[in-house]
């Protein structure tokens, strides 16, 4: 989990960390779709795998983003 | 910090990770992408185009026609979607560029590439020939073919349809990464000073072997396997010396040996008149490369080390860290390319004064080494027939004046970095003069420069004076004074305000105007009285 959260931190410094699985896109300064979006660029670098067109879209807050991860082989 | 205004046909992604670098070094402010195309028309008149200092414009050719309808692209339809790029360019003289893509229209099976029969790769002719008019018709715009930076990591790496579904942004992080990297090399080509000089050793970087201890016979040149690598390299280094950068040896060697490979080895490509200067001797290499720096009065900063031996690179970089030391492949097989990648020997537009500066320090060597060995300087000058010129500033001058302007740093009062517009706009308000010198070693083109701006009827200032270092201690800097000065007499100025700014590099030329009897005048500046002005005899023209 402490990579998920310096990643988070990278691209949203303000975010709030004591409730790491509630945080996404509108929770946060800064966290729009725009950023989010980049964020999910580098979820997919850091944890060396590959969102569908479809997840992309629809993977709006952390919980889904690790639950779609932890189908993907990554362990938390 | 300079910044980049970042127009775009699709979505860049203004803060992803890979921008990172970038905008650490330039303030990057990314357009709203849907709005270069009215963005562009009105101009300078558009706050961002107005505050930037770069304009990119990142142009996927894909966004703008669509590729099942290839057939549509041509030179006039290529006008009419790009008319607002036409109209930003008539607008500004800020720097363009363009970076591009065309990948779209490259995909295609095999079997319609076989016989050309797809419309797709005529749009891609038909595009690039489009740009490549653009750039000879307009000075201020630059191009980066993104395909082609692309293509080092395999262009399908470098695009990601799904972003693309996603969030209209075509390139994948990788992409990013690439377009990032090479736009921030390109940038480099404005910001810094060419490299002039390349130093080279010889074992195992010309040729492959030590010629002390293998012979002349058995070292690796020419022929296949590795000496075909050696060959491939030399030919490199001879493309840079013709397109105006220096060669010189720094090798720890007997100093004959390494002449008679270059008098009689017949599978060197380099020859000895390639070379502005060989230091061959077993002293240390720093100390042979500040004597180059001083017999050439050039700047160490401005020369590249390349040496295959880590050890004698590793004391370069402490001794002399102004040096750009290369850290070459391990494998020669990869010398010829990497050397043909280095930015730092590359410059946009070569001018005709470039092209000839191999034999200008050529000129200048034999220079420094027969004053050397004279008692009488003055004698010594005079003896070199030394014709000095002044020329006016003309569509055939401008450029080399520029260039002056841009990358004068020692004997430089004022270190004015002026535009192509500036110099027009200044031959206005006075005399422009450029110095230029020959002598009996050859021509060493234009050299000096003045600009004077009248200010009213009596007075006026001395914007600009400097000098190319390749020809200080020559009293051309006192005569070409005496031309500025004759130049404003002649228009009834009678007093020539000057200042010396202090830019960290022109130490060399700090006392000049006090050595010419500029006196003390109020603000920082000094001024001199034309009318009672005697001119100097300098006795060597």
């Amino acid at each position: 989990m402490e990579s998920m959260k310096n990643l988070i931190l990278e691209f949203f410094p303000k975010a709030d960390l004591s409730h790491v699985e509630k945080l996404g896109v509108g929770t946060t300064e800064s966290w729009d779709s725009v950023n989010h979006f980049n964020f999910m660029m580098a979820v997919e670098e850091e944890y060396n795998v590959q969102f569908s067109t479809e997840e992309i879209s629809e993977l709006k807050n952390i919980s889904q983003i690790i639950t779609s991860l932890k189908e993907k082989g990554v362990s938390f | 910090m300079k910044s980049i205004a970042i127009y775009s046909t699709n979505n860049l992604m203004p803060g992803n990770r890979k921008w990172k670098n970038l905008s650490e070094k330039y303030n990057c402010v990314f357009a709203d992408y849907a709005t270069w195309s009215s963005d562009f028309i009105e101009g300078e008149n558009c706050q961002l185009i107005q505050e930037a200092d770069y304009i990119l414009f990142n142009l996927v050719l894909s966004d703008v026609f669509d590729n099942t309808q290839a057939q549509e692209v041509n030179e006039q339809a290529l006008n009419v979607a790009f008319m607002p790029l036409e109209s930003l360019l008539a607008s500004t003289n800020k720097h363009i560029l363009v970076a591009y893509s065309s990948y779209e229209f490259n995909i295609e099976n095999v079997v319609s590439y076989a016989k050309q029969s797809s419309s797709r790769f005529r749009a891609v002719f038909q595009f690039e020939n489009w740009l490549i008019q653009k750039v000879q018709d307009n000075k201020n715009l630059y191009l980066l073919n993104l395909d082609n930076q692309f293509s080092q990591i395999g262009i399908s790496n470098c695009f990601d349809s799904r972003l693309y579904y996603s969030g209209r942004c075509r390139f994948s992080s990788q992409g990013l990464s690439v377009f990032a990297h090479s736009l921030l090399n390109l940038l480099q080509g404005f910001e810094q000073a060419r490299k002039k000089l390349l130093i080279l050793d010889c074992d195992n970087t010309l040729w492959g072997g030590v010629l002390g201890e293998e012979g002349i016979e058995k070292i690796l040149i020419g022929q296949d396997g590795v000496g075909k690598a050696f060959e491939d390299f030399q030919k490199q280094i001879k493309h840079l010396k013709s397109q105006g950068i220096l060669l010189a040896i720094a090798s720890k060697n007997n100093y004959e040996d390494v002449m008679q490979v270059f008098d009689s080895h017949p599978q060197m490509i380099l020859k000895k008149d390639d070379f502005v200067i060989f230091k061959i001797n077993w002293s240390d290499k720093a100390e042979n490369i500040k004597e180059i720096a001083e017999e050439l009065s050039l700047g160490l900063s401005s020369f590249v080390f390349w040496d295959d031996n880590p050890i004698e690179r590793e004391q370069m970089r402490v001794a002399l860290p102004e040096v750009m030391v290369i850290d070459c492949p391990e494998e020669v097989a990869e010398w010829p390319n990497y050397l043909q990648k280095l930015t730092e020997f590359s410059q946009f537009q070569l001018t005709a004064e470039d092209l000839k500066k191999s034999e200008q320090y050529h000129i200048r060597a034999k220079f420094s080494n027969e004053i050397r060995t004279v008692a009488n300087k003055k004698d010594y000058l005079k003896s070199i027939e030394m014709e000095p010129k002044v020329l006016s500033l003309t569509e055939e001058t401008l450029d080399r004046a520029v260039q002056l302007c841009a990358k004068t740093n020692q004997f430089n009062l004022r270190t004015m970095r002026h535009s192509r517009d500036d110099l027009l706009k200044l031959n206005e308000l006075g005399p422009i003069g450029l110095g230029s010198l020959k002598d009996k070693f050859g021509d060493h083109g234009i050299v000096g420069m003045y600009v004077a701006t009248i200010q009213d009827r009596r007075t006026a200032f001395l914007d600009t004076f400097l000098l190319s270092c390749r020809v200080i201690g020559r009293y051309f800097e006192s005569w070409l004074l005496n031309q500025c000065i004759l130049s404003l007499k002649n228009k009834g100025v009678e007093f020539l305000y000057a200042e010396f700014i202090d830019s960290g590099k022109n130490k060399v030329s700090q006392n000049f105007l006090n050595d010419h009897h500029f006196v003390n005048a109020e603000n920082g500046r000094v001024v001199l009285e034309l009318n009672n002005y005697k001119f100097e005899q300098l006795e060597v023209f």
